[in-house]
């Protein structure tokens, strides 16, 4: 049987060989005109639906352990990102503060009562809302005395009411327990006392019942006073009333300096 | 009549289940950029227990399947899958019976064999390379030889059945 079979294997062998070469040889000149032999195009299309299947779902497969794999080290780039936000963040909010310090030095610098004047730069440390009262952290040491203006870059913020070595009690100007003179920029200028009314309200008593004031008018300080120096700005008029009854006229004034909004401020010597 | 059918069914999708893997799997699993052929891997498989005659021509069936999907050079795929079906035909007239070592061995072989003649017959840039890819690829085979004999003798059932073939 093997003596037989060897020349038949011998020519399968030759005739499958042949007929490869000559299945290149068709391959090829179809490949030279640019196109695909029709061997190659039908096993392409028994194959290609389930090869692209297959693919996308190694694909998947791959991708789902690649994640895994990569987790850890994406948690702690998430972290990294995390702890670095926070700090930009920290640095954001620390810029923006110090931007609003800058605005309210340079308000405070381009005051023109501030200039003329020997003014003592301080903080603001404590603030009693319900009593009108703050505590700024310079004092006599620094050359502060009672009854010295106390101003921001927006105005008049209060006076110096109590001095102790390192730090001061300032009233604020919406406190009713202190009076202030001040007059409305007309010309000629109108004066009067002004005191607090409530903790956004200022009330300014007109010493002649017929003054000429009107909503809109600016409030400055009149400058009777040893210490208070004219024209530092204090708010504006949001209504003009009368008592018929006293014979007065008096005005409701909106403050320009409001405690809040800053932190730094000069007292006026 | 049952029983061919069976047969020839596990042949062909086989030989399906190979050349959709050798086109999306190999490469993904190469080790040291040599990646294994599913489609040899069948030749190792299926024609240790036939004829010559059949072992050349399933060798030339894999052979044109590889060159098809490849797109070019199907004369040195199918050379190359004629040649090792012819090794592994011949395994049995030099001892070897039908066993798992003797499929390794005989994938190993005929793999290194095989793609060793597409490699001669049309050299590659780098000959060097393409030796040594070749002999990670044979071993690489002869690796996957192992699932592929428990997978396919777990379904055809018996060596006996194989061999009939």
């Amino acid at each position: 049987m093997n003596a037989r079979q060897k020349p038949r294997d011998l020519v399968t062998f030759i005739s499958l060989l042949v007929v490869a070469v000559i299945l290149g040889k068709v391959q090829s000149s179809f490949r030279d005109r640019g196109k695909m032999d029709p061997l190659t195009m039908a096993v392409g299309r028994l194959t290609d639906p389930t090869i692209r299947l297959t693919s996308n779902t190694f694909s998947l497969v791959g991708a789902f352990f690649t994640g895994i794999g990569r987790a850890p080290a994406l948690e702690r780039q998430i972290k990294n990102l995390q702890t670095e936000a926070s700090v930009y963040q920290q640095q954001k909010d620390q810029i923006s503060q110090l931007q609003s310090t800058i605005n309210q030095l340079k308000s405070l610098a381009g005051f023109p009562v501030a200039l003329r004047r020997k003014k003592v730069a301080a903080d603001i440390i404590a603030l009693y809302p319900y009593e009108n009262r703050l505590t700024l952290d310079a004092g006599a040491t620094q050359g502060i005395k009672p009854d010295m203006p106390v101003i921001t870059g927006q105005g008049l913020l209060g006076t110096v009411q109590t001095v102790s070595a390192h730090e001061s009690q300032v009233v604020l100007i919406t406190s009713p327990a202190i009076q202030i003179g001040a007059m409305a920029l007309r010309n000629p200028p109108v004066v009067g006392l002004l005191r607090g009314e409530d903790p956004t309200t200022l009330n300014l008593d007109f010493l002649n019942p017929k003054a000429n004031v009107q909503v809109g008018d600016d409030i400055t300080t009149s400058g009777y006073s040893k210490v208070i120096p004219r024209g530092i700005p204090i708010g504006r008029v949001i209504r003009v009333i009368d008592n018929p009854d006293f014979g007065t006229r008096s005005a409701l004034v909106f403050p320009w300096a409001s405690v809040g909004a800053t932190r730094e401020v000069y007292v006026i010597e | 009549m049952k029983g061919i059918n069976f047969r020839w069914i596990i042949i062909l999708l086989s030989v399906y289940i190979a050349a959709v893997l050798d086109a999306t799997l190999a490469q993904r699993v190469a080790i040291l950029g040599a990646a294994p052929s599913f489609l040899f891997l069948l030749i190792g498989q299926f024609t240790m227990t036939m004829t010559r005659g059949k072992a050349m021509m399933f060798g030339f069936l894999i052979g044109t399947i590889q060159g098809s999907l490849a797109g070019s050079d199907i004369q040195h795929f199918i050379a190359g899958g004629v040649i090792g079906g012819l090794i592994c035909a011949s395994a049995s007239t030099v001892g070897f019976e039908y066993s798992l070592l003797a499929v390794v061995s005989v994938t190993t072989v005929a793999s290194l064999i095989g793609l060793l003649v597409h490699v001669l017959v049309a050299p590659p840039p780098h000959v060097s390379r393409a030796l040594l890819d070749t002999l990670i690829g044979a071993m690489y085979n002869g690796v996957l030889a192992v699932p592929a004999y428990a997978l396919l003798h777990k379904g055809v059932g018996s060596s006996q059945k194989l061999s009939s073939l």
